[in-house]
């Protein structure tokens, strides 16, 4: 469903993504795992095709997005909804409008019809009392709720989620994780970008971890839990690292080669 | 580093700047000939740039006018003339008061506000929000804005000189106690069809610079909500620089073709 093939990214000065390759089956779960700015977010945004790279392929449903024109992409983003970060909401629109949103801008759909879809949708996130309140009156769970239903109204076939869970109570944690889990049991192909381990043990079907751009595992939660990688560990597991590790930032901003430095036993560190 | 260093990587900075606002520019103006219209967009920014800088603008006219006519009688008091003020306000205001001075108002009210809520949607991810839901936000937000533009503060400008010529009747007529008679047939005799052709191209130009400097400045936002304020302060700056420049090169061009 989308393939990313030896994909490398810089933004400005920096280099974002290296040689980074991975596929979405359909209909499965995959969850990008990775801790702040690895470059977890710009995976997403290069699947829709709002940044484009510099080296490498992406492919979304069987078709090369790598050098298509911005007008040819839309066709292609009709396929996908995203749930942003902070959900995204259009502020000068209804939480009905924004639901229907993509629906108004295709035309296709009488008005009720619309309607009937965004309050379904709503009604799915359990938020269908809320229709005529603006984005500024909900809560940081609402929006993202409203996000997801915006996202199913668009009936699109693969939905991406840009840190669903961040910022959330543990409830809302978990009324997004078992939204998640129902879409899942749906069939919806879903890639969930997170750095929340618990979310990513109960709804992914396959994980990728991105460490400082780069892919330093792709297989199954099980395989993950089992997995004996030093920088696999230190993410999973950052309390076992001793006190005087730091990374050290290049002058990219970002550590390189080693990813890992050696980790000390005791009495060696000074 | 080098002082010519620093002077390349600067051109170079302006050179890029100068292509992005091009190109959205040719955008731009693309979307006015293709669909989708946004005509319930395009209706909700004329009325937020029309209906919404009336007052302002009928203001800065009717205030316009009556200092006009204070200066004028002044002016043209020793030569015996003051009955003639009248022909100096209404063709300085159709020639150039009332269509610069209408964009500044309206650059300072309106091309603010596009460009705070342009960056108010980059910086919150509403911009990449559009894309992700297959619209075009160049379409969407910068077409309908300058469609609304061009449209409302042509006739903006028209409403200004119709005020400024009134509030200078005001002044005439209760303070220098001239005949109403005599100040409007004046205030018609001196505006000929190039006063008016000219005072009708100002405005569409300054309109088309107001609308894509604020929504340039907009879209170009970075740094979160410290860059709006950058933004919409650029787009304020930008926009009067560029009014009063392309005011003095159109009465030059209008100048050479009298």
């Amino acid at each position: 469903m989308i393939e990313f093939e030896n994909v490398w990214l810089s933004l400005g000065d920096r280099l974002i993504l290296k040689d980074v390759s991975f596929a979405v089956q359909p209909g499965e779960t995959r969850v990008i795992l990775g801790g702040s700015g690895s470059g977890k977010t710009t995976l997403l945004r290069l699947a829709l095709g709002l940044y484009r790279p510099d080296k490498g392929g992406i492919k979304v449903a069987g078709r090369d997005i790598t050098g298509l024109p911005e007008g040819d992409l839309f066709g292609i983003r009709q396929q996908m909804a995203m749930v942003f970060q902070d959900a995204a909401l259009f502020d000068s629109l209804s939480v009905r409008e924004n639901v229907g949103y993509r629906l108004w801008e295709q035309g296709l759909l009488s008005d009720e019809d619309i309607e009937q879809k965004a309050l379904e949708s709503l009604r799915f996130v359990g938020l269908d009392d809320i229709l005529d309140k603006m984005p500024a009156e909900l809560s940081g769970g609402m929006r993202k709720r409203v996000g997801i239903a915006r996202a199913l109204a668009s009936g699109a076939k693969i939905l991406l989620y840009d840190e669903p869970t961040a910022g959330l109570d543990p409830i809302n944690t978990c009324v997004i994780g078992r939204l998640i889990l129902r879409l899942k049991t749906m069939g919806v192909t879903q890639v969930v970008v997170t750095h929340d381990l618990d979310t990513t043990y109960r709804v992914a079907d396959r994980i990728i971890l991105i460490i400082k751009g780069r892919l330093a595992f792709d297989g199954t939660p099980e395989e993950l839990r089992r997995c004996e990688k030093p920088e696999v560990r230190q993410f999973l597991d950052p309390g076992s690292m001793p006190s005087e590790w730091k990374p050290l930032p290049n002058s990219n901003g970002m550590a390189d080669e080693p990813l890992v430095r050696p980790i000390a036993t005791p009495g060696t560190v000074s | 580093m080098p002082t010519s260093v620093n002077f390349a990587a600067r051109l170079f900075e302006l050179l890029l700047i100068v292509q992005e606002f091009t190109v959205l520019c040719v955008q731009t103006v693309a979307g006015l000939v293709r669909p989708p219209w946004y005509l319930r967009e395009i209706m909700l920014q004329l009325d937020r740039i029309g209906v919404g800088s009336l007052f302002i603008v009928m203001l800065t006219g009717l205030f316009t006018g009556m200092v006009l006519a204070l200066q004028g009688a002044v002016q043209l008091e020793p030569y015996g003339a003051t009955m003639y003020v009248s022909r100096l306000i209404s063709e300085s205001v159709v020639r150039e008061l009332g269509p610069v001075l209408a964009a500044l108002m309206i650059a300072g009210r309106v091309g603010t506000g596009i460009a705070s809520e342009i960056a108010s949607m980059q910086v919150t991810e509403q911009i990449d929000a559009l894309r992700a839901e297959g619209t075009d936000p160049i379409k969407k937000l910068a077409t309908t804005r300058l469609a609304a533009c061009l449209i409302m503060i042509p006739l903006l400008t028209v409403i200004t000189n119709c005020i400024a010529i009134l509030g200078g009747w005001l002044v005439a007529r209760l303070y220098l106690a001239i005949d109403s008679y005599f100040y409007w047939t004046w205030a018609f005799e001196a505006i000929q069809l190039d006063d008016i052709v000219q005072g009708l191209v100002k405005p569409l130009i300054f309109g088309f610079i107001i609308a894509m400097v604020s929504c340039y400045a907009g879209f170009s936002t970075k740094g979160g909500t410290a860059g709006v304020g950058v933004s919409t302060t650029q787009s304020m700056v930008y926009s009067s620089i560029l009014i009063l420049a392309s005011d003095f090169f159109i009465t030059k061009f209008f100048m050479a073709f009298a």
